[in-house]
């Protein structure tokens, strides 16, 4: 007959058995349960009642990750994505008080486990869709819109300091991940993923995130933006490197597009 | 400032009757964008909104804007025994400040320990040890969010041999010791009545009646042995019926239809909860009809 634990010991016992993720074994189990003061009856032994938790534990767990990185799990399949699951909750448990944070250190994990992947680009993968969570739950701002620029005074212009909305996410990847996702999200296979850099933008425009490529000037001028420069620094730093006729044309052409896309605030 | 008393069937409640809801989620937000929600009042789980900006923001201003809204946690932890997470605490007062909820609901049990969360409602002891932790935290809680706490029961699949009070007698000191209110679902009634064998109706009957300020339905799924709580269909019959008896016993409550998994478009959830009206009025006006 088990005897009455301390409440913390207690809780601390049920969790080895409801969230060990490397799962243990039967017998092991057994043993563990029938250490605590766990009624059964007739219809459940207390170790079946106790797996009820832990099954129920793994399963929420991994379908928020699942859904979290959808086309991920689609690439791997349920069994590799399974296991990817259990491995990655041994190093971070869940430490927060909403499932939307499971997932934040998986892209640096996959990273650092390349074995529990097939394919290098889903490391990538596992980035770009991690950067889509991030982005649609980030602040909310006000957007700077073109009217307000035209009213500008000229002599104000080489001063202007443009920032970023803080939904924007930067990637720069080492496969088209973002076709493949398409692909993988339309129930296609993968098919052959090329190694290729990839520089992607990833922000929300109204309640919705958006995701697009761009060339090495446009992702390099978003970096200036965000430490700070000027418009007269990013002019001058597109003049070293395009040369001083084409300065102001590519500056102003990357102005329209940020103002088209809602990606500059207020 | 707590919300004003109001007579209830001879019971004073410190909360207003605010019709029938049902819960907010995401698979229905476009809909409810579209063209609302057809119900008096929603809840929204806390957790999904404790985020910096975005569209569940967006839409739970737009649906406070038109209904009474019901902040509902799962990560309390109150019968845990880390220290309260005031981070937590801290981002859920601002929330509740925010959208100025009708009252804050979480659940009596413990979540997560050694900094573990676990995502999960787990079943405490119903001891006088847990009793003393959980009435102190209680009032640190209420003291945080400058809100009086509203507690659900859980559905549980295990008790504790050493527990020496039922779940109802725990409730009923909770709610005294630490003047707080009650939650009472229904549907976990009658999933835990199954799985422990105890009789629904008489935790019903043993609830104090002054406490309880809303009632949960939900779907349950069968599985032999025992009854989950997995809110992926609509209420049972034996619920109903079990619902019947709680509003002839504590008249009429706010009550809220929660749907979470295998979730239908939003109106089968709607006509959930305007079936809990046509029961609600039925078992109100000519008490509990035959199960």
């Amino acid at each position: 007959m088990s005897e009455a634990l301390p409440l913390r010991e207690l809780q601390l016992r049920l969790r080895t058995l409801i969230a060990d993720p490397r799962g243990l074994a039967p017998e092991q189990r057994e043993r563990l349960v029938a250490e605590l003061p766990i009624s059964g009856d007739a219809r459940l032994s207390p170790a079946q009642r106790v797996a009820i938790y832990a099954d129920m534990h793994r399963l929420r767990l991994r379908d928020a990750l699942a859904e979290d990185y959808r086309a991920l799990r689609r690439s791997l399949g349920d069994a590799a994505f399974a296991r990817l699951v259990r491995t990655y909750l041994v190093r971070h448990p869940s430490d927060r008080p909403s499932l939307r944070d499971l997932g934040r250190h998986l892209p640096g994990f996959v990273e650092h486990h390349a074995e529990l992947v097939e394919h290098a680009w889903q490391q990538d993968l596992a980035r770009f869709e991690w950067a889509m969570v991030d982005s649609f739950d980030a602040a909310d701002e006000p957007v700077l819109r073109a009217p307000e620029l035209e009213t500008l005074a000229p002599e104000a212009w080489p001063g202007l300091r443009l920032r970023p909305v803080r939904s924007l996410v930067l990637l720069g990847l080492g496969a088209p991940v973002d076709l493949v996702r398409e692909r993988l999200l339309r129930g296609e296979e993968s098919g052959d993923v090329p190694r290729e850099p990839v520089r992607l933008r990833v922000w929300r425009q109204e309640w919705k995130v958006f995701h697009r490529r761009i060339d090495e000037i446009e992702a390099a001028a978003l970096d200036w933006l965000r430490e700070g420069a000027t418009f007269a620094d990013l002019c001058d730093w597109i003049a070293d490197r395009d040369g001083d006729d084409r300065a102001a044309e590519l500056a102003l052409d990357l102005l329209r597009r940020w103002l088209d896309d809602e990606l500059l605030a207020a | 400032m707590l919300p004003r008393r109001r007579a209830r069937k001879g019971i004073m409640s410190r909360h207003p009757d605010l019709g029938f809801g049902i819960g907010l989620r995401t698979g229905h937000f476009a809909e409810i964008l579209e063209r609302g929600a057809r119900v008096d009042w929603l809840e929204a789980i806390s957790e999904n909104f404790l985020v910096a900006g975005g569209r569940p923001l967006h839409v739970l201003e737009r649906v406070r804007r038109d209904h009474p809204l019901v902040l509902h946690g799962v990560s309390l932890s109150i019968g845990g025994t880390d220290p309260l997470d005031e981070d937590y605490l801290r981002a859920l007062r601002a929330l509740a400040d925010r959208f100025e909820p009708a009252w804050v609901s979480d659940h009596l049990c413990w979540t997560g320990v050694d900094a573990h969360n676990l995502h999960d409602l787990l079943p405490l002891p119903w001891t006088e040890e847990t009793l003393a932790l959980v009435a102190s935290r209680v009032e640190r809680v209420q003291d945080a969010l400058g809100r009086r706490l509203v507690l659900e029961n859980v559905s549980s699949y295990l008790t504790f041999t050493h527990s020496t009070l039922s779940e109802w007698e725990f409730l009923g000191e909770l709610a005294r010791r630490a003047d707080c209110d009650l939650l009472l679902d229904v549907n976990n009634v009658w999933v835990s009545a199954y799985n422990h064998g105890f009789d629904p109706r008489r935790f019903i009957d043993e609830v104090p009646a002054e406490r309880v300020v809303q009632i949960h339905l939900a779907g349950h799924s069968e599985h032999g042995t025992h009854l989950l709580d997995t809110h992926d269909a609509p209420v049972a019959d034996a619920v109903w019926d079990l619902y019947r008896h709680a509003v002839a016993r504590l008249g009429r409550v706010s009550t809220l239809v929660e749907w979470d998994g295998a979730v239908p478009p939003l109106a089968a959830v709607e006509e959930q909860a305007q079936r809990a009206r046509a029961v609600a009025l039925e078992a109100s006006r000519g008490g509990e009809r035959a199960a």
